[in-house]
């Protein structure tokens, strides 16, 4: 079970609506390489891990994807908020707003819906862990991605702490997958 | 020359393969990440802006300006 702090992981003020930005960020929320994919992912790989320091790393990093789930929700919504129609025309944004109005919604930029599809769940703790580490790269390059379109302080910081934390989760999937690999080696000759 | 050297064998080891001797322990067909070493930590003002607390994993990320020389005030990469 979870205990649930009400604060985001990181602050998330924006000041001035966006919806072309939210729907640049959008995939983050609700995209293949986004928050929701990544949490879901960690979180239902852990359970044929064979060892407990790798069911541990898969469960907090699950668990903070869950709080950056929230962030980028946070970032999506306060982005849509208090833009008129017109300006939702403006921007583009007039496909998503036809179905969702300013609500946050998972999906790509594109109005492709969340789907596990994103994620696998294999059996294989190495193959497993490989997808981990490609999917902390994925999800870096999108931050970059998003970084380089952003133009607003208020957006461009909680983007580059995210980024960062993926950085660190690739670290700790590394540790962990050689742990996995050793773990696997000493069980051949016993 | 030593034609016995795997480099001269087929298929060739990439150059620079055998020039290092091998870390005990590294396989072929395997990923490695070294472990971390603990060495010292940031106040948590710090670790909070930067996103982590280890100095050694700090990796900001800088937006570069257009390549290619079409760059104008409006675009940065």
């Amino acid at each position: 079970m979870w205990v649930y702090e009400k604060k985001l992981q990181y602050p998330v003020r924006i000041k001035n609506p966006n919806p072309k930005m939210a729907k640049y960020i959008i995939t983050q929320y609700g995209g293949p390489d986004g928050e929701l994919a990544a949490s879901l992912r960690y979180l239902s790989q852990r359970y044929h891990m064979p060892i407990p320091e790798a069911k541990a790393v898969l469960n907090d990093i699950g668990t903070e994807e869950l709080a950056h789930f929230e962030m980028v929700g946070a970032m999506v919504y306060q982005l849509m908020k208090g833009a008129c129609p017109e300006e939702i025309k403006m921007a583009d944004v007039g496909t998503y707003f036809a179905d969702h109005d300013n609500a946050v919604y998972p999906s790509t930029g594109t109005g492709v819906p969340f789907t596990a599809a994103y994620i696998q769940s294999k059996g294989d703790p190495i193959a497993d862990l490989h997808e981990d580490l490609a999917a902390e790269q994925k999800a870096r390059a999108t931050y970059e991605n998003l970084i380089k379109l952003a133009d607003d302080p208020d957006v461009i910081d909680p983007l580059r702490f995210l980024r960062e934390r993926e950085i660190v989760h690739f670290q700790r999937f590394g540790e962990v997958l050689q742990k996995v690999r050793e773990y696997m080696e000493s069980k051949k000759y016993f | 020359m030593d034609y016995r050297h795997p480099r001269y064998c087929w298929p060739r080891a990439p150059y620079g393969y055998y020039d290092y001797p091998m870390k005990k322990g590294l396989e072929l067909a395997e990923a490695y990440i070294p472990y971390q070493q603990y060495t010292t930590s940031l106040s948590p003002m710090e670790a909070l802006r930067a996103g982590t607390m280890f100095p050694e994993l700090v990796r900001p990320y800088e937006k570069k300006g257009c390549e290619g020389g079409k760059a104008d005030e409006s675009c940065s990469r």
